[in-house]
C-alpha cells in the first residue's frame, strides 16, 4: 500500500474535519427541529380589565387525563405533563398554583411557585392527589407589617407564600398541555373570582379574553365559569 | 467544605509521596492551595452532574451541562431565598432543614424542558420551552428540582453567581 504524503494526509484531515462539522451542524438542525415541533398548547380564560391584580380564586375538579404517555412517573414537571392551572400575572412574571398530571395520569400533584424574568421557581408540591374531587384554589395577597405577602391556598389551607410588592395586569385559568395525544373531558373552572390591591375577592365579569389551542377546547359558561378540555374530551 | 478539604488532603499526600510528576522546590503556600483546590472541586461537581443526566432528561431534552458547581446546604438555602430579592423575598428554603455543611451540587443543564412557562404570549402563542434546567443533588444522592428558565433572561443561576453580585 502506498504511503500517504504529508499534503495528502492534511487533505484527508481537512475532509474529516469538514465531515465532522457537517455532522455537528446536521445534528443541531435536528435538535432544533425536535424542539420546534414540541407540543405545547393552552385552553385559558382571562380577566384583564383594569390593573392591580393580586389574586385569583377557582373552584374545579382535579380532572382525569387519558391518552398521556407513561413518562414522568416520579418527579413533578417531567414527562409530558398536563397542567390544570391558574395564574396571577403574565409575560415574564407571575404567581402560579395548579395540578400536574403525568405518567398516564398515575402521577398527580398540586404545585405552587412563581415566575421571575421567565424563570419558573417551584416553591413546593404535594403528591397523592385524587381525581374528580372538587377543590378551591386561591392565590391572594395581604399586608403583613410593612410588606405584602402572596399566599397559595387550597381549600383554605396555606401551601406556600412569598413577599412581593408586585401587582399584575391579569388573572388567568385553564389547561396547559405538553401531551399531544392526551384527552381531558371538558370540565369547569367555576366561581371565578379576582382580587385587586389586596382587597376583597370579586366575581369575574367581563369574559375578557381567551386562548384555545388547536387540540384544545374552551368556552365561557356565563361570566364566572371557563370550561376547558383536550382531544377527544372535547 | 468537604470536597475542598478532600482536595487539600490529596494534594498534601501527593506532595508527600512525590507523585506530582516533578520536583517541587517551592513551599506550597496557601495561595497555591487556592489555585489548585477549585479545579479538583469543579471536576467532582461535573461528575455528579454527569451522573444525573438521565434524570435531567426526564424534564425534556438535555444538550449539555451548563454549570456544575459544588456548594453546601447553607449556601443553596441563602441563594434560593435571596436570588430574586428585593422583588421576591420572605422565602424559607427547604435546605434550611439539612445540615448547613452538607455538600450539595448545583447542576444547570441546557436543553428543552416541559416546565411551567407561565401564561401564553399576548398574541396567544405558547411561550418557548425553557432552555435551562437547574437540579440540586445532595451528598446522599437525592435529586431535587429547583427552577427552569431561559438562558437569555435568567440571572443568578447558581450560588456562586449570586455571591459574585453581592
Amino acid at each position: 500500500m502506498k504511503a500517504l504524503g504529508i499534503s495528502e494526509t492534511r487533505r484527508i484531515s481537512r475532509v474529516k474535519a469538514g465531515l465532522v462539522a457537517a455532522l455537528v451542524a446536521y445534528s443541531m438542525v435536528l435538535a432544533l427541529s425536535a424542539t420546534g415541533a414540541a407540543f405545547h398548547e393552552y385552553s385559558i380564560g382571562y380577566e384583564n380589565t383594569g390593573s392591580g391584580f393580586t389574586g385569583i380564586q377557582v373552584t374545579r375538579t382535579d380532572r382525569a387525563v387519558t391518552g398521556q404517555p407513561s413518562t414522568g412517573c416520579s418527579s413533578p414537571y417531567t414527562g409530558s405533563p398536563v397542567y390544570q392551572t391558574q395564574w396571577v400575572g403574565g409575560g415574564s412574571n407571575w404567581r402560579e398554583l395548579g395540578t400536574g398530571h403525568q405518567c398516564n395520569d398515575t402521577y398527580r400533584y398540586w404545585f405552587w411557585g412563581y415566575g421571575y424574568n421567565g424563570t419558573w421557581v417551584s416553591l413546593g408540591y404535594q403528591t397523592g392527589i385524587v381525581n374528580n374531587q372538587i377543590h378551591t384554589f386561591q392565590i391572594s395577597r395581604a399586608p403583613v407589617g410593612a410588606d405584602t405577602r402572596y399566599l397559595y391556598r387550597i381549600d383554605g389551607v396555606t401551601k406556600g407564600s412569598l413577599t412581593s410588592s408586585a401587582t399584575f395586569g391579569e388573572v388567568l385559568t385553564g389547561l396547559e398541555s405538553y401531551a399531544a395525544n392526551a384527552n381531558v373531558v371538558l370540565y369547569s373552572h367555576a366561581t371565578l373570582k379576582y382580587q385587586k390591591n389586596d382587597g376583597s375577592f370579586l366575581s369575574w365579569s367581563g369574559q375578557d379574553s381567551s386562548i384555545v389551542g388547536t387540540s384544545m377546547c374552551g368556552n365561557w359558561i356565563g361570566n364566572t365559569t371557563w370550561q376547558a378540555g383536550q382531544g377527544t374530551g372535547c | 467544605m468537604k470536597n475542598r478539604g478532600a482536595s487539600l488532603r490529596k494534594l498534601v499526600l501527593a506532595v508527600a509521596f512525590g507523585v506530582m510528576g516533578g520536583t517541587i522546590a517551592a513551599i506550597i503556600t496557601p495561595s497555591a492551595f487556592a489555585a489548585l483546590a477549585p479545579k479538583e472541586y469543579a471536576s467532582t461537581a461535573t461528575d455528579v452532574c454527569r451522573a444525573i443526566e438521565a434524570q435531567a432528561a426526564e424534564y425534556g431534552t438535555v444538550e449539555r451541562t451548563e454549570i456544575a458547581e459544588g456548594s453546601t446546604a447553607l449556601e443553596v438555602a441563602e441563594w434560593q431565598e435571596k436570588r430574586h430579592s428585593p422583588d421576591i423575598s420572605g422565602l424559607v428554603s427547604a435546605f434550611r432543614e439539612l445540615p448547613s455543611d452538607l455538600a450539595v451540587t448545583v447542576c444547570v443543564f441546557r436543553g428543552s424542558f416541559v416546565t411551567p412557562t407561565g401564561p401564553p404570549e399576548p398574541d396567544g402563542q405558547a411561550k418557548p420551552s425553557h432552555d435551562l434546567l437547574t437540579l440540586l443533588v445532595t451528598q446522599d444522592g437525592n435529586v431535587m428540582f429547583d427552577s427552569a428558565g431561559y438562558s437569555d433572561s435568567i440571572t443568578n443561576r447558581s450560588p456562586d453567581e449570586w455571591s459574585a453580585t453581592r
